[in-house]
């Protein structure tokens, strides 16, 4: 059964890749609303694989996998765009747009869902004042900071006000300090609500934050920790 | 229409950030619609030419000795029934005589004294009648000369093969030559598409991450395969307007002993069709190789 307050729920979640290759083996997982978990694991654990099925990249093989009740098995391809629009998504390599504006790039996210242009200026505004970019809307990317860019794509990725946002190594090319403010963004956006499934190699973030951990191993589930550090 | 908007926005911007992609796209649907205006030209006025030629081509009709004049209108109300007839002309034996006499004498050597003031051609009533197309010669003198009153038909059935076959023949040749540049023309805008793609993929990968529908990331590629398709329009129709007409100028204030034979279809004439034409054929390559290169290659990335 379902619980009430589940976001994400996997069953026995299955998936292998065209070769054959089998990424997930049997991912029984269940997140609810408002929570902020850590996803760990070496490489090769599966855990960009668990991000790719949730952002609906990848099909399932078998096994259930549902999302805000949708079930994402049954998932045609075109209901896939609005299916992501609950999603909002963070690289680690930022994936911010080169030739537009800090501005641009936050304001993609509402033009894609066909905001009023009054409203995409006063959204993208609040998103920039809140990751503290305000004084940089007309900069490029380029004259940005990586801490600053993963800031912009945090902020593409809330302006919508998605209800899970899934964050694949967002400080891994950041350095210390970069990297907590980054946490620190994340932790604020969960505080407004969101649910956020962070994939990270960092323990010593995954250490101090004590949130849920969840150690995947060879497409396994090898530990859910309610609140604890990393265990590799 | 937000959406809309955007596409139109994003997809004339796409051009000029691609410049080198969109110049090459350009240029090739140019090349393309310059040709085809070459091989349009050159089949309108050969068309042209073999119409001239061909209403020159007639087929003379003559009646039985001592038919009335009732019969006559007859023969030429049933003829002038027949389908392809475009025209056909009375001459009677009086004209027939006269046309006789102006084309073989001078004004001062007339001979009517030498018959007597009589008609030598007084049974020499005939009927000219020209076709519109005249590969149908050959039934329509089978229809006339089944009827009543027809004594004997004259006619030229190999001009009207040879022009008819020659006239087949171009267009048959142009129409090949035409067919193969437009989907030459397909494949290199698709492709000039499909590169400006692959340099854009990881915009259509995010895109596609924030919830973009697959309309919304079309768009702007749909829009940038138009407007290519369309200044590759306008680029040809202007060298070719100038082109065509000083070039039937030239011809015609060089080689005015050929002005016979040389009819050429006027500039305004010729471009009326060409014009909307290269349009429609600019944007429809523009539209087909975006469509097909967004489809292919959106299931990629």
């Amino acid at each position: 059964m379902e619980n009430k307050e589940s976001l994400i729920q996997m069953e026995n979640l299955k998936v292998a890749y065209p070769m054959g290759t089998e990424a997930l083996k049997s991912v029984s997982i269940s997140v609810n609303k408002g929570e902020f978990l850590f996803v760990v694991g070496s490489s090769g654990s599966g855990k960009s694989t668990l991000i790719k099925t949730l952002l609906g990249e990848i099909g399932v093989t078998s096994g259930q996998l549902t999302v805000a009740g949708r079930k994402l098995n049954k998932i045609k391809r075109k209901e896939l765009p609005y299916y992501r629009r609950m999603l909002g998504v963070v690289f680690q390599d930022f994936r911010l747009l080169e030739d537009r504006n800090i501005f641009e790039n936050i304001a993609l996210s509402q033009r894609v869902i066909g905001v009023s242009h009054d409203r995409i200026k006063r959204n993208v505004n609040l998103m920039l004042e809140m990751v503290g970019l305000e004084d940089k809307r007309r900069a490029h990317p380029r004259e940005l900071s990586g801490g600053e860019q993963q800031r912009v794509a945090i902020a593409r990725a809330m302006v919508n006000r998605p209800a899970i946002l899934l964050a694949d190594e967002p400080t891994g090319n950041l350095d210390p300090q970069n990297s907590w403010e980054i946490m620190d963004l994340l932790e604020e956006m969960n505080q407004l609500g969101t649910t956020v499934l962070v994939v990270t190699h960092n323990n010593e973030i995954v250490n101090q934050m004590q949130k849920r951990v969840i150690t995947l191993n060879q497409g396994m589930v090898t530990n859910d920790i309610p609140q604890g550090g990393y265990i590799q | 229409m937000k959406t809309f908007g955007y596409g139109l926005k994003q997809g004339i911007k796409n051009i000029g950030q691609n410049r080198l992609f969109s110049l090459a796209a350009i240029g090739t649907i140019a090349t393309c619609l310059f040709l085809l205006g070459i091989f349009y030209a050159l089949i309108s006025n050969f068309q042209n030419m073999v119409y001239n030629a061909e209403s020159t081509v007639g087929i003379t009709v003559f009646f039985d000795e001592g038919i009335s004049q009732e019969q006559i209108d007859y023969i030429k109300s049933e003829v002038e029934a027949c389908k392809t007839v475009e025209k056909v002309n009375y001459i009677s034996a009086e004209e027939a005589w006269e046309n006789f006499q102006q084309e073989m004498y001078s004004e001062n050597d007339r001979i009517e004294d030498t018959f007597d003031g009589e008609n030598p051609l007084k049974d020499s009533a005939s009927l000219e009648v020209y076709l519109s197309d005249v590969s149908n010669q050959e039934s329509i003198v089978n229809l006339i000369h089944k009827i009543e009153g027809v004594r004997k038909i004259n006619s030229s059935n190999s001009i009207a093969e040879g022009l008819t076959s020659f006239n087949t023949l171009v267009t048959y040749v142009s129409v090949s030559i035409i067919i193969l540049l437009l989907m030459v023309s397909v494949f290199l805008i698709s492709t000039a598409v499909a590169t400006g793609i692959r340099v854009r993929k990881d915009e259509i990968s995010i895109m596609k991450y924030i919830g973009a529908t697959d309309q919304f990331i079309k768009l702007p590629f749909i829009v940038e395969g138009i407007v290519i398709g369309l200044v590759g329009a306008i680029v040809p129709l202007l060298l070719l307007w100038v082109i065509y007409d000083k070039l039937i100028r030239f011809i015609l204030e060089h080689f005015s002993m050929l002005s016979q034979w040389l009819t050429f279809v006027d500039t305004v004439e010729e471009f009326r069709i060409l014009i909307p034409l290269s349009f429609l054929v600019g944007i429809g390559i523009g539209f087909t190789g975006s469509v097909l290169s967004v489809r292919k290659h959106l299931k990629e990335v």
